[in-house]
């Protein structure tokens, strides 16, 4: 008995012939299972003659129109979803509104198909409401469990492997392509641009002029020779370079914040800068002295210039107690010096040291700074810039004893 | 003393047992509401967790935006579709479908979030049940336009036709920003309206036997592994 199927839509009808394999249970249905195909014909709207074929043109054109039916949904375009090259039957886009749909001859040397001899090449251009209409028939065929059951809808999406290596190797390559000749590009100009000259100032005693300049008119720019004292260390005493570095980076901090008092006279500037290098060992010099010494000896040594200095002779005397009482006791614990070593003192009013200077700067023993630099006075809040002081002679004799004298 | 030592650990159990019976029995009904029949014909094709690819996201928007220009009240319809098929424990109200359709990263106002395999499949029902209601307005126009386009007859000339397109191009503009690249390409009239007609004839696939499956799936083709 043959079955008949037919899937009518307006622009295409499909009609499909075969037997039930005749079994008893589709013979027991009303509607037996077809499920040997005999021919299948395919009506479709603007061709006068139906499309026909036998099984291996039927599952060649439910698979290529249904995959082309998610290429056409999906924009993505991959020629060898289903092998199409070897497939009877191919659909083209030819534009947005047109398919072509292209029915090959079956291969000669397989004969397994009923109707071989009347199938012949067609090609055909559906609109898309058309092709629609063809999926739409397949779709019911898929649904329809009763035909040709072992076929039905497989829809899988195109991997994203197929769909790069689709892509033209150029194209793939230009982004690439593109990045490292930019960045070859920006190499190129940087080289063109030329390495910034790094000056180090020469004359430290400049930089405290400018800001002595600047003293009348106050204004932001006198930060601008912040950085200027540090350098000014290293230019002054290139012997000493090595133990300055310790302890540039705080010097500046303190000395922009005081040079209105300084600037008066020019010359201290000299001493400031060098007393942090001076300072043999590291460990105290580095967190006293740098910060502290500078200015109070700068007025130190202008107090004798200006009048800020100390001139009771009594009150001088006390002071010079209480020094000479000072070095006494921390002078018990160093070695005696070779030669003769003298040092200006500038002392408060109540006997604090608040700088010093050695007058003989040859000298390689350096005792005094390591014991000045103990008994320095370390400013709680800010000591009042112009207080008196008093300068002292302090010269340690290779004896082992320390005189000293008003200067 | 000893009594109530012993049974001051059991009440906390009891009582935790009792709070887990609570919690779970509605996680347990909202989980079948949130998964209804319709969408379990969609295969699970998210090729991660972090929700549907970008050109999903734009996909079902623009589509969406095409059945809103195929009639008025869209926008309406689609909630009103989207209890019909139970899908209200999904998209449960106007804000909701609103924020859903702002995945769509050329959007004006579009969501840093992405959508979830359970909201696009239940955005990809919404507009394959209301384009299966409107086929026949779907044909009708693609025919037209093919016939217009055969005798190179501008599409201006057919009213019906030309309303879509129209509202189409309004829709558009007003709702996608048009500082994105992939906006800013359709920048005249005719690029609108070649976007509307593919749209449309993508509309035409949904209203098929299978064309909800073939939708879903087309959304990821070339985003899987």
């Amino acid at each position: 008995m043959t079955i008949r199927r037919q899937y009518s839509l307006p622009n295409c009808t499909l009609v499909l012939e075969g037997l039930s394999d005749g079994s008893a249970a589709s013979q027991l249905e009303k509607r037996p299972v077809l499920s040997i195909l005999m021919s299948a014909e395919c009506y479709l709207s603007n061709l006068a003659e139906p499309l026909t074929g036998g099984r291996d043109f039927f599952e060649s054109l439910v698979r290529v129109v249904s995959s082309y039916a998610q290429e056409f949904m999906s924009g993505v375009h991959y020629p060898d979803r289903h092998g199409h090259d070897s497939a009877l039957v191919q659909l083209h886009r030819i534009d947005g509104n047109t398919h072509r749909l292209t029915i090959l001859p079956a291969s000669s040397d397989s004969g397994v198909q009923i109707d071989e001899k009347t199938q012949v090449s067609a090609e055909v251009d559906l609109t898309t409401v058309q092709l629609f209409d063809l999926v739409e028939a397949i779709d019911q065929f898929f649904a329809d469990t009763q035909t040709l059951p072992e076929l039905s809808l497989q829809l899988t999406p195109v991997s994203k492997r197929y769909i790069k290596s689709a892509e033209p190797v150029a194209q793939r390559a230009l982004p690439g392509i593109i990045g490292v000749s930019s960045l070859a590009l920006a190499a190129m100009a940087f080289f063109l641009v030329p390495v910034p000259e790094v000056q180090r100032p020469r004359d430290p005693i400049r930089q405290p002029n400018t800001t002595g300049q600047n003293i009348d008119t106050p204004n932001p720019g006198a930060g601008t020779p912040n950085p200027n004292p540090t350098p000014a260390a290293d230019g002054l005493l290139p012997g000493d370079r090595t133990q300055s570095a310790i302890s540039p980076a705080s010097t500046p901090s303190q000395t922009p914040s005081q040079t209105p008092s300084q600037t008066p006279s020019q010359t201290p500037s000299q001493t400031p800068s060098e007393t942090p290098s001076e300072t043999s060992s590291p460990t105290p010099a580095a967190d006293a002295s740098p910060s502290v010494t500078p200015t109070p000896v700068s007025e130190g040594l202008q107090s004798s210039g200006v009048a800020v200095a100390i001139t009771d002779a009594a009150e001088i005397e006390l002071l010079r107690g209480k020094l000479s009482e000072q070095i006494d006791g921390v002078l018990k614990n160093q070695p005696a010096v070779n030669r003769e070593l003298v040092y200006r003192v500038s002392v408060g009013k109540d006997g604090a040291i608040v700088g010093y200077k050695s007058q003989n700067s040859q000298t390689v023993d350096r005792i005094g700074d390591t014991l000045f630099s103990e008994l320095l006075y370390k400013p709680v809040g800010s000591r009042p810039s112009a207080e008196p002081l008093a300068d002292f002679r302090v010269v340690f004799a290779p004896g082992g004893t320390v005189q000293v004298s008003p200067w | 003393m000893r009594i109530s030592h012993a049974g001051a650990p059991l009440c906390p159990y009891s009582f935790f047992g009792i709070y887990v019976a609570v919690i779970v029995m509605p996680l347990e009904t909202s989980l079948t509401e949130s998964n209804p029949l319709i969408l379990d014909s969609l295969p699970d094709l998210s090729p991660s967790d972090d929700g549907c690819p970008r050109r999903a996201r734009l996909q079902i928007d623009l589509m969406l935006l095409a059945i809103e220009a195929l009639y008025l009240g869209g926008a309406e319809e689609m909630l009103a579709v989207s209890k019909e098929l139970e899908l209200a424990g999904i998209i449960k109200n106007r804000v909701a479908l609103w924020l859903l359709r702002n995945t769509n990263p050329l959007r004006r106002y579009t969501q840093r979030r992405s959508l979830t395999s359970l909201e696009a499949k239940a955005l990809v029902a919404i507009a394959c049940n209301l384009a299966r209601k409107l086929t026949a307005t779907i044909r009708q126009l693609l025919q037209d336009s093919q016939q217009l386009r055969s005798r190179n007859i501008p599409f201006n000339q057919h009213l019906p036709l030309a309303e879509y397109l129209e509202r189409f191009r309004a829709h558009f503009r007003s709702r996608m920003n048009p500082k994105r690249s992939v906006v800013a390409a359709y920048d005249t009239d005719d690029k609108l309206d070649e976007l509307a007609l593919n749209l449309l004839s993508k509309l035409l696939f949904c209203t098929g036997t299978a064309g909800m499956q073939r939708f879903w799936v087309s959304l990821f083709d070339g985003e899987v592994e």
